[in-house]
């Protein structure tokens, strides 16, 4: 199993190893850490652009799991999607300088995932896979890209990308859907070239 | 603005967090009601899910790991490294979070970013108060630092009016004390602060006001030594000019 897998050294899977946080087990929180420290670390840096708030979001993101982990319900999603949305929620926040400081993102806030993610798409987690993800997005059309990266690592509303980028925003939701669908349309192939029949 | 039926071409925007708030507010009460809705922003949330693979990847500093695992072993109230005299049943770890709290409040990493910003906007007449929020932020990082790798003592220091006090040893760092509910001294009057060592008393620190304080001792703490108060009418002898009000021991 890959690096983001659920067996492997620590032997334990997300699910798991959040129900032994719920215990208030901290070695569960030093393998939940280990398990994703990268990916999350480097998605905060990406959106903060320094190291030292990348830390701070990364550090938020951990103690909201260690600390609302008894709230955690399997089957509303998966542990590692509602990290990511701290870790991004947290990161965004800062970048925008909010002047309040936005509350813990639940797992309850977390929508129901009404089917499984594709199998396909799951793989990108259970292998070293990352390099067929960057070079997708990178491969987008330059205004979809754009508008992706501007959203999702800058922090920017839809409508402040259509002022930035100077079109309307019919322009840009399009560009944004279009980009997404495009993407995943790229995944789904390299995947399952990638996936051993 | 949202499709008064559907999200449509907003689910996108609204997977990637990119909506205005009142467009989100307005999709939640949608999505609450529209299972059609609802998968296809899940669809998008799916691809949005692996957008953090696309970044170069980069590893944080160990000492946020420890960082980390040491808070949340401060959560947990029988991991804390207590040393108490007087009541067992103080809760030292909540003291000890509650006073951190009184210091770090509004001086984490994100709200440092906004006090850096809120600082190149202040005039001349705020510079001292901004003077103040550095020096909180320093005492701030010395309790972080502190509980994530030095040593620290709290103290409920019982039959003295509810006192309470917590030393904090940072690794290669000045030593800090934390003073809560101290009284005010009568005028003229200030608290001095000794630490005795090896039956020679050292000067450390004075102060006067009432309330909750952080302050430097002038020389680091180890176990052994014996933190004692005096209230005296100056602070500019070397050795104390008044008997002991308290004494704690960090053992």
């Amino acid at each position: 199993m890959g690096k983001f897998g659920t067996s492997g050294r620590a032997g334990r899977s997300d699910e798991q190893l959040v129900a032994a946080l719920a215990q208030h087990e901290v070695e569960a929180l030093e393998t939940l850490y280990e398990r994703y420290k990268s990916v999350a670390f480097s998605l905060a840096y990406r959106i903060l652009g320094e190291r030292s708030a990348a830390e701070d979001a990364l550090q938020e993101a951990f103690l909201s799991l260690w600390r609302r982990a008894g709230s955690y319900q399997p089957g509303r999603g998966k542990v590692r999607s509602w990290l990511m949305a701290i870790v991004h929620h947290r990161s965004v926040d800062a970048l925008r300088r909010s002047a309040t400081p936005t509350s813990e993102l639940a797992f309850e806030e977390l929508p129901e995932y009404e089917s499984d993610s594709p199998a396909v798409l799951e793989q990108v987690w259970t292998g070293d896979r990352a390099a067929i993800v960057r070079t997708a997005l990178e491969q987008l059309p330059a205004d979809q890209k754009k508008s992706i990266e501007l959203a999702y690592f800058s922090g920017y509303t839809h409508v402040e990308i259509a002022r930035l980028m100077g079109v309307p925003l019919g322009t840009v939701k399009g560009r944004l859907r279009i980009g997404l669908q495009k993407l995943k349309a790229m995944l789904d192939v390299r995947l399952a070239e990638a996936s051993p029949s | 603005m949202i499709d008064c039926n559907h999200l449509g071409e907003s689910s996108a925007a609204y997977a990637l967090g990119a909506l205005t708030p009142d467009e989100k507010r307005a999709a939640d009460r949608h999505l609450a009601e529209c299972a059609a809705c609802r998968r296809e922003v899940e669809e998008c949330r799916q691809i949005v899910g692996v957008l953090p693979l696309a970044v170069p990847q980069a590893t944080p500093h160990a000492r946020l790991k420890r960082r980390i695992l040491a808070s949340a072993r401060g959560d947990r109230s029988d991991a804390v490294r207590i040393s108490s005299r007087g009541r067992s049943a103080w809760p030292a770890a909540g003291w000890l979070v509650a006073a951190a709290a009184l210091v770090i409040a509004g001086v984490s990493g994100s709200n440092a970013l906004r006090e850096r910003a809120d600082m190149r906007a202040q005039t001349a007449a705020l510079q001292s108060r901004i003077a103040a929020q550095r020096r909180a932020a320093n005492d701030a990082h010395a309790v972080m630092v502190a509980v994530a790798d030095g040593a620290y003592w709290t103290f409920p220091t019982a039959g003295h009016g509810g006192m309470h006090c917590s030393i904090l040893q940072p690794p290669n760092a000045e030593t800090a004390m934390l003073l809560g509910t101290f009284p005010e001294t009568p005028h003229g009057m200030m608290y001095r602060v000794w630490i005795i060592r090896d039956g020679r008393v050292h000067r450390a620190a004075a102060f006067h006001e009432p309330g909750v304080h952080m302050m430097h001792l002038m020389m680091p703490v180890k176990r052994g030594d014996v933190i004692a108060f005096t209230m005296e009418r100056s602070d500019s002898s070397s050795s104390p000019g008044a008997p002991f009000m308290m004494s704690i021991t960090l053992d």
